[in-house]
């Protein structure tokens, strides 16, 4: 399997956040993860990077172990910031290094994580403008881009670090409607030339129409976790039904 | 009052006046350089995981922000040579004599600037959004990366106005150095009027001499500034246009945050 998680479990204090949650996923697929506010979507998603440490269980991908050994010993600091580079993450703010034009945003892990030279990190960079269609935007700073234009800047940045696995964390819950689609474009076409995802999203709609696989978790427990069509079709879990039919 | 004296003082002072006047400031702009960088380094331990080096940044805090910087500079000084512990000597930098008692005003003058700047850095450091930390972290920048590239740079915005008013407090300071002998510009003013009996004239010179200093550095914080907000302003304005904002004295570029 190519990211396989197995038992993660997640404390805050006594509060469990995540209860027992495994999956897989292959390469190139894309899984979309849903359920109400609160029910440990995003804990979830952090847990696979380490930006948030998990209490037990285990990550490995493509055969390397994340932040916890086979063992289930957590590895050194020095170790889990080195593995999380396999990993590209997409917040709901954005978060875009606000003292930095876009293209330095851009440029700065893949020079200062990478060791790319400076010239061939800008050639990269501008590509992936070009790709997600902000080339003209390249010495904007974030403050004087639109939320979309922000999301897709950031986007464009985690891809530099030629990520393994791309992690959205709701990638347009701070957006308007009409910008939306300009991201969730971006998205698909990420999805269409093969990038494995992981999606949290309130966009039932999307998750729909671009993901191979739905997991949906509710107060730290899987719910249900299968593919696309079988998790629309089949309505015999009461918690799922609700969720969906409450006017998405 | 001896206007004449006065504007003489004042047009063309004394060397020894010259000298104290050039003193208060490299005295102040070297210990403001280790008070800034001590300071970051405490500023970093205060928030450190680890109870003891929380503790012992709490500590150093507490006692350099206590005693006052005059009791450090006769400890320092005369009260290290007096135990015999350790005794200043006048050292010779590129023709530049630095007295003893100089450069124990200066280490002094840091150690304390550094305790004020430790909790001044502290506070830009939790300014700054943990989304802009997590997103350096899932970059795979390291501790240290995602600290002096994004974490100290976009502290600063918060860090340099009371920065500007540390450095402000600083220079004068220097005037308390005059206890171990330091001839800087309230000593030699206090000589000159009491061998010309003209106090308040000389006094006057004095006081120029400090609002001269400090205008130099509030030009040097307003360009820094104007830097600090390269994120704010607009590529296609000229330099000029963009630095007039800066010199209305009202700029609130800042105010809806980042």
């Amino acid at each position: 399997m190519f990211l396989s998680v197995r038992n993660l479990n997640k404390y805050f204090g006594n509060n469990h956040v995540l209860n027992n949650v495994s999956t897989d996923l292959k390469k190139g697929e894309v899984m979309s993860i849903i359920g109400p506010s609160g029910s440990g979507k995003s804990t979830f998603l952090k847990c696979i990077n380490f930006l948030e440490y998990p209490t037990s269980g285990s990550v490995n991908l493509n055969g390397e172990y994340i932040g916890f050994n086979q063992n289930g010993k957590l590895m050194s600091e020095n170790i889990i910031h080195k593995q999380r580079k396999k990993f590209g993450m997409v917040f709901q703010n954005f978060n875009l290094f606000w003292h930095m034009n876009l293209i330095e945003n851009i440029i700065e892990a893949p020079i200062r994580v990478l060791k790319i030279e400076k010239n061939k990190a800008i050639s990269i960079a501008e590509d992936l403008l070009e790709k997600v269609g902000l080339i003209d935007k390249r010495f904007n700073f974030p403050k004087k881009l639109s939320g979309g234009q922000q999301q897709r800047g950031a986007i464009a940045r985690s891809l530099a670090m030629n990520p393994e696995v791309m992690l959205f964390d709701e990638p347009t819950s701070a957006l308007d409607p009409e910008t939306i689609n300009e991201v969730l474009k971006v998205i698909e076409k990420l999805a269409s030339d093969g990038m494995s995802m992981l999606i949290v999203t309130h966009e039932i709609n999307f998750a729909k129409k671009i993901s191979n696989r739905v997991m949906m978790l509710d107060e730290g427990k899987i719910v249900d976790d299968t593919d696309t069509d079988s998790f629309f079709s089949s309505t015999s879990n009461k918690r799922k039904f609700s969720f969906l039919n409450q006017g998405h | 009052m001896d206007w004449v004296f006065f504007a003489d003082q004042l047009l063309s002072p004394t060397d020894k006046f010259v000298k104290a006047f050039f003193l208060v400031i490299y005295m102040s702009l070297i210990s403001m350089f280790f008070g800034v960088i001590l300071g970051v380094c405490f500023a970093i331990l205060r928030l450190s995981k680890n109870f003891l080096l929380r503790f012992f940044s709490f500590l150093y805090i507490w006692i350099f922000r206590s005693v006052p910087v005059m009791v450090w500079f006769i400890l320092f000084y005369t009260g290290f040579a007096m135990a015999g512990i350790f005794r200043f000597q006048d050292i010779e930098i590129l023709n530049i004599v630095i007295g003893g008692n100089v450069q124990a005003a200066i280490i002094c003058l840091s150690m304390r600037e550094a305790a004020y700047m430790a909790e001044v850095i502290r506070g830009g450091i939790l300014s700054v959004e943990q989304g802009q930390v997590d997103a350096s972290k899932s970059l795979g920048m390291s501790w240290w990366q995602s600290m002096y590239r994004i974490t100290l740079p976009q502290s600063l915005r918060v860090v340099v106005p009371p920065m500007g008013n540390n450095f402000n407090i600083m220079l004068k300071t220097t005037a308390l150095a005059s206890v171990i002998g330091v001839e800087e510009l309230f000593l030699t003013t206090r000589t000159i009027s009491a061998a010309t009996f003209k106090v308040f004239e000389m006094f006057l010179v004095l006081a120029i001499a400090y609002l001269i200093i400090t205008m130099g550095w509030s030009l040097l914080q307003i360009f820094m500034e104007y830097r600090l907000n390269r994120h704010e302003q607009d590529p296609e304005k000229s330099f000029k246009d963009r630095i007039k904002t800066y010199f209305n004295f009202s700029n609130n570029t800042h105010r809806d945050g980042a």
